[in-house]
């Protein structure tokens, strides 16, 4: 009997044990597979030039730093950095600013229409971006606004982006009424309760909207190949990787492209490892706490 | 004594809409960024609007735009439309369900998986560009995957620079880009009160009827979020595969945002350009209309 019980004992830790190690050698195996190509831009991106035309292993045979020396002696190079920043300050400042002063005046504050104004405010976000992207063009060339930096941080000073309204406004709701009465009653303006109450109160939202914002600014193809096209002194770092890297008769090799992508995603891998618990969780990790 | 004072017009007007003023950036916002330019595609779109000539603009008011869509270029149109189209419905499907695997599977108390779900997200973090350049390089005729396939005594592939293997390789090498939205479902199952599956565990129930009963019902306000966001994306895919374009493998990425991209930017040709994003935008409209329509299954939680 007792016999009987430690067998069936050790059968169950036998299981379990061999439960846990397939689970991590499962967890390793897809996680082997999943990392690959973030492995593979950074190991060719020291490869010769020899080998990233004809390589037979995702290892450098010899350590090249060539790729990163071509980048540094590039002279425009800090020209794009600069650019890239330039976009990105412009925006995020704009996005923090202007998107919590729309989200506090759509559940804050009450005015007649309010609730219209929010409706127009979402079905902008249905729009593909598409339909507007042709008209803008034309809009911007004859503001002469093409091929400058504008067009890229301009239109988020209007508002401040729908998503990230939104997003405010729904942790905004969430601020008891009671502390803003109270300084009604004390008698401070709107604009004091915004600025002294309710603002210090959404801080947790407002940067992981700066964060998720900047990452999808710093990377962004798109909209600067559309606006700033092929002037080179307006590149950002995104367009001038494709226009002036990559493109059809760009002599570079494609281990400058890799090393210039290793360098790109540097300052997102910083923020995303600083704010990996808010950034994998989403928004409902991002409580209030003033 | 009550003395009843009615408040001057102007007070009144401050009171019911001064708070507006909050909004006015916003408000002029969509007027220049989303309202005037959706006027301007449309005047374009039923015109031949010559971008180089400045005084004559504006000519031949009709539907020649759209004639040009549905008839001379009828071929091309429904090219890109297919091609758009099956490369929406394959990655949406496969990806909705290939990622919800992995965020099941990630979706666990075990020790230090938090490492590992950092490190499936990280190539999430390859800019767009270098991403497509990697996968070029990656697939090239002497890239890795045709050195490795010859090693192993197989035939190479030719991935991108053939026009039939152009979408097999696109659906292969979506896979790397489910982490993205893996990140979105784990977010989600996160929030899925723990006694839910204390008391199904009480009741005997196993994974996946856990998994079924319970983590999928709770989660569909996010597969619905994700379906609609997917499909407008995915119909208005461009910048992936841009930079991958080349004469031969031209006509199978010639999906409809590059048509457009190319006829407004390359050819100036905005009038078509315009009809074209019309005709986009209808359809992404409709799309999303009916998956709004049918959304009956989506549980939004308690109180909503």
């Amino acid at each position: 009997m007792n016999n009987d019980i430690y067998l069936s004992h050790s059968n169950i830790l036998a299981k379990r044990i061999a439960f846990t190690v397939f689970k991590y050698f499962m967890l390793v195996i897809v996680g082997l597979f999943f990392i690959f190509p973030f492995l593979y831009l950074y190991l060719s991106s020291f490869m010769t030039d020899e080998q990233i035309l004809n390589t037979t292993s995702i290892f450098p045979k010899e350590i090249s730093f060539k790729a990163y020396k071509t980048l540094y002696e590039h002279s425009e190079l800090v020209l794009y950095v600069r650019n890239t920043l330039i976009v990105c300050v412009l925006n995020i400042s704009g996005v923090c600013l202007m998107s919590s002063l729309t989200a506090f005046g759509l559940c804050k504050v009450k005015f007649k229409g309010q609730d219209i104004v929010f409706t127009l405010i979402l079905a902008t976000l249905l729009l593909p971006g598409t339909v507007t992207g042709v008209p803008l063009f034309t809009i911007y060339a004859k503001a002469g606004l093409i091929g400058t930096l504008f067009p890229l941080w301009l239109p988020i000073w209007f508002g401040g982006g729908a998503t990230n309204i939104f997003l405010i406004r729904q942790f905004m709701r969430g601020i008891p009424k009671s502390y803003s009465e109270a300084a009604i009653i004390d008698g401070a303006s709107s604009i004091r309760i915004y600025a002294s109450i309710v603002m210090p109160l959404v801080k947790p939202i407002i940067i992981y909207l700066a964060v998720t914002n900047f990452m999808g600014l710093w990377n962004d193809f798109q909209t600067p190949l559309m606006f700033v096209g092929d002037n080179p002194m307006k590149y950002t770092l995104s367009l001038a990787l494709y226009q002036e890297f990559a493109r059809e008769g760009s002599t570079y090799f494609p281990n400058v492209q890799m090393a210039l992508g290793v360098l790109m995603a540097i300052p997102c891998i910083v923020l995303f490892a600083i704010f990996q618990k808010q950034l994998m969780e989403g928004v409902a990790a991002v409580g209030i706490k003033g | 004594m009550v003395i009843k004072s009615q408040a001057p017009w102007y007070r009144r007007l401050w009171k019911d809409y001064g708070n507006i003023i909050y909004c006015i950036p916003v408000l002029l916002g969509i007027l220049i960024f989303t309202l005037i330019p959706m006027v301007y595609s449309l005047v374009y779109a039923f015109c031949d609007y010559n971008f180089f000539y400045a005084e004559e603009q504006f000519s031949n008011f009709g539907f020649q735009q759209f004639k040009r869509i549905f008839d001379t270029d009828l071929q091309k149109t429904i090219h890109s439309f297919y091609i758009t189209f099956r490369y929406a419905i394959a990655t949406i499907a496969i990806g909705m369900v290939g990622s919800y695997i992995v965020a099941l599977f990630l979706n666990q108390k075990t020790k230090g998986v938090n490492a590992f779900r950092v490190i499936y997200y990280l190539p999430c973090l390859i800019p767009a560009v270098a991403g497509s350049l990697l996968w070029k390089n990656i697939t090239d005729t002497y890239g890795l995957f045709n050195n490795y396939l010859m090693a192993l005594g197989l035939e190479p592939y030719t991935f991108y620079t053939k026009g039939e293997t152009v979408f097999p390789t696109i659906l292969m090498l979506s896979v790397w880009g489910w982490p993205g939205s893996m990140i979105m479902w784990l977010a989600q199952m996160k929030n899925v009160p723990a006694e839910m599956y204390e008391s199904a565990e009480l009741d005997g129930a196993g994974y996946f009827t856990k998994t079924f009963k319970i983590t999928i019902p709770m989660t569909t306000s996010m597969i619905f979020y994700q379906l609609i966001m997917s499909v407008i994306n995915a119909l208005q895919v461009f910048a992936g595969f841009y930079p991958l374009m080349n004469g031969q493998n031209e006509s199978e990425l010639d999906f409809i945002v590059v048509r457009i991209y190319k006829a407004a930017f390359v050819n100036y040709q905005i009038s078509y350009a315009a009809a074209l994003s019309w005709v986009l935008f209808v359809v992404i409209g409709l799309l999303t209309l009916g998956i709004f329509k049918t959304s009956k299954w989506v549980y939004y939680g308690e109180e909503a």
